[in-house]
């Protein structure tokens, strides 16, 4: 059984609450985490289908949280958002196994297919 | 500066006394001035390092010999006050401006003074007392001169220091802005998404459409923003010449009576970042619209072309009036610009992207009339770069 459920990390919630709501509608359920300490939390209790996360959070960042959702077996795949290009961090997130890595701005749609893509659909 | 000369006249000792002897020497000299200034250009010309500097032919060296005459005539007059040393800051500007480079001030002051003393000797051969009186006096006079010359290259890096400043500032706050916008604007994309879902009508969905175009217009504008503040590693991929040129001209609006040819030869295999170079021909070719500006009829020609075994160009020449002769050496300096609008990004940027390519970029004026940049860019940036970057001139 595949979960379904999907995490969204960021610390500008406006715009990790319109993702969320944009998912549900697709029929995914969302949670909505603004800092990367409170994402960790999570993961380390509840499987997720997939973790949405922010690279650069203030306080714990969004390669805190790819790692804890590598420490899972099986690991929780992870989509990565950064707004900086050439962030040299971005080599660290794929050596933590990040797969999908995203510049802003990241179309919604572009999204949302991503999505599609990595959680196929089932039960809940 | 005008604690400047008082200064360095107190550390060498050159007094009244100095000015005196030098002013005594004037008359015996004169006669000699002209050979003095012929030996002089005739260096200058057999140096070519140094020849490149002389732009303007035949004529203009006769008009230099004749202006260094009379610099001669003045350095012995004297009076060695406040507007002395300004007359020769100036004339220190101009060669400056001209991009004569630092090295060959000191040497052009070393021949002279070889000429100097050569006839001092002569001219005083009866005296030996007043000859070594007339040499010190000399050589002080020409420390002085050496030392004017240098400080107004000195002031002159200065100013390209505070200009670079300027720019690594305005380039962090434009990332700055670029970065902090992004966000809202991921807001208003995710809100506008989720609100054509619920618009039932055609005029509400038009509006929707409408803001989301403008939302990308400016996540564009934001990315332009932060490419100039270089804070984007380039991408190289293998780029297609005509492709790129065909988007590059897509995004510059040209004006009636302004004809614009594009060619890209067959063959040319560019790897860069594609982005990166068709900004180079934007702004190319935007500069080359504002030079044509106030013309009628104006021709652009943009093209890309091997250049030898390892590295391609980029040209666009233009039928405008050039570049000012005096900004020439400058161009590609960011913040120089001799528009009143502009706040001379443009070519700053060109040279930007083509040391990031590990090329170089070049700006000439045709004989012909117009200006013409050449962008020489390696065909595998990868490999040039690890054998250490090219430079521009
Ligand atoms: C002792 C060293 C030198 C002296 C005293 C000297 C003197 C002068 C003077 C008096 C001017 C006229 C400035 C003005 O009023 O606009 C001038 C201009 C110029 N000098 Fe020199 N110069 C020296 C070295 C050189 C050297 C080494 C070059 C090498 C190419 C050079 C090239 C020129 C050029 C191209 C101009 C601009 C002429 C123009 O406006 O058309 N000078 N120089």
């Amino acid at each position: 059984m595949t979960p379904t459920s999907v995490l969204i990390v960021d610390d500008n919630v406006e715009l990790a609450e319109n993702l969320g709501e944009v998912l549900a509608d697709e029929g995914y359920p969302c949670e909505i985490e603004a800092t990367g300490s409170g994402a960790i939390r999570r993961i380390e209790q509840k499987e997720y289908g997939l973790i949405i996360t922010d690279l650069r959070m203030h306080g714990t960042d969004g390669l805190a949280v790819a790692a804890a959702a590598r420490r899972r077996t099986p690991p929780t795949p992870v989509v990565m958002i950064t707004a900086f290009a050439c962030d040299p961090q971005l080599e660290a997130a794929r050596a933590v196994g990040v797969a999908d890595v995203f510049t802003k701005p990241v179309d919604t749609s572009v999204l949302v297919a991503l999505v599609k893509q990595r959680i196929s659909h089932g039960d809940g | 500066m005008p604690t400047f000369l008082p200064d360095i006249k107190a550390y060498l000792g050159f007094d009244d006394h100095d000015s005196a002897v030098l002013a005594s020497l004037l008359p015996m000299m004169t006669a000699h001035f002209p050979d003095i200034s012929e030996h002089f250009y005739a260096r200058i010309l057999a140096h070519p390092g140094a020849h490149a500097s002389i732009t303007g032919g035949e004529e203009q060296v006769e008009r230099l010999k004749r202006t260094l005459v009379e610099w001669m005539e003045s350095g012995l007059r004297g009076p060695h006050d406040q507007a002395f040393y300004e007359r020769r800051a100036r004339i220190g500007r101009r060669h400056v401006t001209i991009g004569l480079p630092q090295h060959y001030m000191v040497t052009a002051i070393g021949v002279m003074r070889q000429d100097y003393e050569r006839v001092i000797s002569k001219v005083l051969a009866q005296d030996p007392v007043a000859q070594a009186r007339a040499m010190q006096a000399l050589h002080r006079l020409f420390d002085i001169e050496l030392a004017i010359m240098l400080q107004t290259y000195r002031i002159d890096s200065e100013e390209r220091l505070r200009r670079g400043e300027r720019l690594v500032t305005i380039g962090m706050i434009a990332a700055g802005i670029g970065h902090d916008l992004r966000n809202p604007l991921g807001v208003i994309e995710s809100s506008v998404f989720l609100l054509r879902r619920q618009v039932e009508d055609d005029r509400g969905r038009r509006h929707l459409d409408k803001i989301n175009n403008q939302v990308h217009r400016c996540n564009r504008i934001v990315t332009a923003l932060l490419e100039l503040a270089g804070s984007r590693a380039p991408n190289f991929v293998e780029v297609d010449a005509n492709e790129m040129l065909r988007s590059a001209m897509g995004s510059v609006p040209v004006p009636d009576g302004v004809r614009v040819d594009t060619d890209a030869a067959k063959g040319v295999v560019m790897r860069g970042d594609a982005t990166l170079l068709e900004q180079v021909v934007i702004n190319l070719v935007t500069n080359s619209i504002e030079a044509l500006q106030n013309r009628a009829h104006g021709h652009i020609s943009v093209r890309i072309h091997p250049y030898d075994s390892e590295r391609y160009a980029i040209t666009v020449a233009d039928d405008g009036p050039g570049f000012e002769p005096e900004l020439l050496p400058r161009v590609f300096e960011p913040l120089v610009t001799s528009r009143a609008s502009g706040i001379g990004l443009g070519l700053a940027l060109v040279r930007n992207v083509a040391e990031r390519h590990c090329g170089a970029a070049q700006a000439q004026n045709r004989p012909e009339g117009g200006a013409i940049v050449t962008v020489l860019l390696p065909s595998d940036p990868a490999a040039q770069a690890a054998r250490g970057p090219a430079t521009s001139s």
